[in-house]
């Protein structure tokens, strides 16, 4: 039994295995012409070949991309992570760049195949062996990210004993780091740590209180897209301009390979030496002389994408009860900077000046620091007490429909249960005014003051539920059926659950006879 | 010269210390044999020592034994080389794991050395084999591996085929254990 920690990232997905106490990462081997070669990571990216409709993924999907003719061959998918959050039951992407577009569950489950024929090649695990896995989502995720996550990990053969979300993985890494890799003494650690987790797409805070082998998440909150695309988008942009093309204007294509141009000379600042940002034209088919982008004229740009992500940070400090400006709160014993964009030195070097009386640590393993700690969390016993992350509810019309109102059934901040334990769970009972319910369902990462849906909105399929008895529950319904009604005389009632890993499922039941359904919601 | 002398003497009177213990040696390996010889006073000389020692070795197994059941448990052998070969994993891993990134960065900062200051070219190159990197090279008409090539530039000769290596620019890295610290950089042939 191979029992393992998985950080799927939206560019590289990271996999540590729990080896008699230590905690080792699963180098990924790569046959080439010097002979075989270990990456630490598994490449994120996939590739569509038009001509055989198959997909290629990890290093053979960036090999697909230098072969000549490769534009006309291959369709490449940067950041298939972020298509997720917009999943809906036989949701498909791509199409406006091939017929019928692609299934996003067949694409992902075909990936995490990829992930785990990989693991079992470089950790040299038998065909037979199974593996226990956990998971790693960002905080922020919403269901229907969480819930084709699972699905696709599972039905390619994983067992996943766990979840977590990305930042409290870290938690439990840094525990780890602060008594240098002894476990005996990681297991005394007591703290309070605020996460920072800049990775590849999205962007995470939370600040998770450490006592011993447990970990207890205090708030968590986080920016869906904000991560190192969006850095290497802003160079991008930059290069377009000095070559004076439009960004949009270009090929997939050739934006693809602007990007993933741009992403290598980012990872250059990381060396702090470096004074300027090159490209050669040619690399994207184009003529021209060398284009160079002055470090300082990016990191400008840097600062900008980086000051939300360090608003929301103090936002989740704040929350947490540990205010830096309140010199009656608590303090804070570290700022732990984990992700592969937190090794820009611009990330640390804001973070110190906005927080300066607490101290900022950078991790020594930006891209291995969350699968480290969910590796310790599936193989000792660390508990971790999450948060729900996001604001759930019900779009409802109020002031007889003339107005649309959110009325939460979730909020931020509530506490998830433990794994296996019961769902955290609530209802609702009303008398129904038409012969069908058409229900709304958002989540949003923040509400104003007004209690309005004001980021990270994500409308849930709609949900059309017949309330009168001579309709079966499971009759396909349109909204052109639905008809105002007051003579139903039966009340419904509404049960919405919240298991372990955030995901909600709502069940509707009509008392006249007891017909029921449930949904997980995002489903048509 | 006075130095000369000393060492002299004392060499002189090393050598007259070693015969006079080897003459010492030889009378009393005289007087054994002429004692075993005559028979009884030697026989009785042994069974009175072998006595002795017979008796201070039982004193000695009781208070080990003594020793032994006074104090606590002690780990076998065999636990304590466990911890120490984890102890030995452990810093292992450190040491490895340090060491590659700082083969990584040093890596990093020989693929941005111009090529025409050869003297810290040179100097990166011993540093790194010193650490026990190894360099690789890219070999012509190769097809591009993104894994271990890196497009330094682009040249058109119609003499090779489209998308393979024209020339090796610049050598890559690896570690011993095969990890790429620096990828290979290479001009790749592009035919229009």
């Amino acid at each position: 039994m191979a029992r393992l920690g998985i950080d799927y990232g939206t560019t590289n997905t990271v996999v540590v295995c729990a080896d008699r106490g230590r905690y080792p990462l699963v180098p990924q081997v790569v046959d080439t012409a010097i002979g075989r070669v270990v990456r630490e990571t598994f490449p994120s990216l996939i590739t569509f070949d038009r001509l055989t409709r198959e997909y290629r993924f990890g290093a053979e999907a960036e090999r697909a991309l230098v072969e000549p003719g490769a534009g006309d061959r291959y369709i490449p998918f940067r950041s298939f992570k972020r298509l997720l959050r917009d999943y809906t039951d036989g949701g498909h992407f791509a199409v406006d760049l091939i017929e019928n577009g692609l299934d996003i569950h067949d694409a992902l489950t075909q990936f995490a195949i990829a992930v785990q024929a990989s693991i079992r090649r470089s950790a040299l695990l038998p065909e037979n062996e199974p593996m226990e896995i956990v998971l790693t989502w960002p905080a922020n995720a919403n269901g229907a990210q969480r819930h084709i996550t699972r699905k696709c990990f599972k039905e390619c053969g994983f067992n996943i004993t766990a979840t977590l979300n990305e930042p409290s993985a870290a938690a439990i890494e840094l525990a780890d780091r602060l008594v240098h890799g002894d476990r005996s003494q990681a297991r005394k650690v007591r703290a309070a740590a605020a996460v920072f987790d800049l990775g590849g797409g999205t962007f995470d805070a939370s600040v998770v209180k450490i006592d011993g082998q447990e970990y207890t998440v205090l708030a968590s909150s986080g920016i869906e897209r904000l991560g190192g695309d969006d850095f290497d988008e802003a160079l991008a942009c930059l290069f377009a301009e000095r070559l004076n093309v439009v960004y949009d204007g270009l090929s997939h294509f050739q934006r693809t390979l602007l990007l993933m141009h741009a992403c290598r000379e980012k990872e250059r600042l990381s060396l702090g030496t470096v004074r300027h940002l090159t490209l050669d034209p040619e690399e994207l088919g184009m003529s021209g002389p060398l284009c160079r982008i002055a470090t300082s004229v990016y990191e400008k740009k840097l600062a900008d994408l980086l000051e939300p992500a360090i608003d929301k940070l103090a936002e989740v400090i704040k929350q947490a009860g540990y205010d830096p400006s309140d010199t009656d709160a608590p303090v804070l014993d570290a700022i732990y900077l984990v992700g592969g964009s937190s090794r820009l030195p611009l990330a640390a070097k804001m973070v110190t000046r906005r927080f300066p009386g607490i101290r900022v640590l950078t991790t020594d393993k930006p891209f291995s620091a969350t699968a480290m700690g969910a590796a310790i969390h599936g193989a000792e016993s660390v508990r971790v007490s999450e948060v729900f992350s996001r604001h759930f509810g019900l779009i409802r019309l109020a002031q007889h429909g003339s107005k649309e109102i959110f009325s939460q059934v979730f909020a931020a901040g509530i506490r998830l249960p433990e794994r296996n334990g019961p769902p955290v769970s609530c209802s609702a009972t009303y008398v129904p005014r038409h012969n069908i319910g058409h229900l709304r369902f958002l989540e949003c990462t923040s509400v104003d003051s007004d209690g309005y849906p004001s980021a990270g909105q994500r409308l849930w399929s709609e949900i059309f539920f017949p309330y009168d008895p001579a309709i079966p529950v499971n009759a396909r319904v349109t909204p052109a059926n639905i008809v105002a009604r007051d003579d139903l005389h039966t009340t419904v009632e509404e049960t919405y659950s919240c298991d372990s890993d955030g995901i909600i499922t709502v069940t509707i039941t009509r008392h006249i006879d007891g017909q029921s359904r449930t949904f997980e919601i995002f489903r048509p | 010269m006075a130095v000369s002398k000393k060492v002299l003497s004392s060499v002189s009177t090393k050598g007259q210390r070693r015969a006079r213990r080897s003459e010492r040696l030889r009378k009393t390996m005289s007087a054994q044999t002429r004692r075993t010889a005559h028979g009884k006073p030697a026989k009785h000389a042994c069974v009175a020592k072998q006595r002795d020692s017979t008796a201070e070795l039982a004193r000695e197994v009781a208070l080990l034994r003594e020793s032994l059941v006074a104090r606590p448990h002690q780990p076998a052998i065999s636990e304590t080389a466990d911890e120490l070969n984890a102890l030995r994993r452990v810093l292992a891993d450190i040491f490895e794991s340090r060491m590659t990134s700082v083969l990584q960065k040093l890596a990093a900062i020989r693929q941005a050395v111009p090529l025409d200051i050869t003297e810290i070219c040179h100097r990166v190159d011993a540093l790194l084999e010193d650490l026990g990197a190894i360099p690789f090279e890219a070999e012509r008409c190769e097809h591009l591996d993104p894994v271990i090539h890196e497009v330094g530039k682009e040249v058109q000769d119609d003499q090779l085929p489209d998308g393979v290596i024209a020339i090796s620019l610049r050598p890559g890295w690896r570690t011993v254990h095969g990890q790429v610290l620096a990828r290979a950089v290479v001009s790749l042939n592009r035919r229009l």
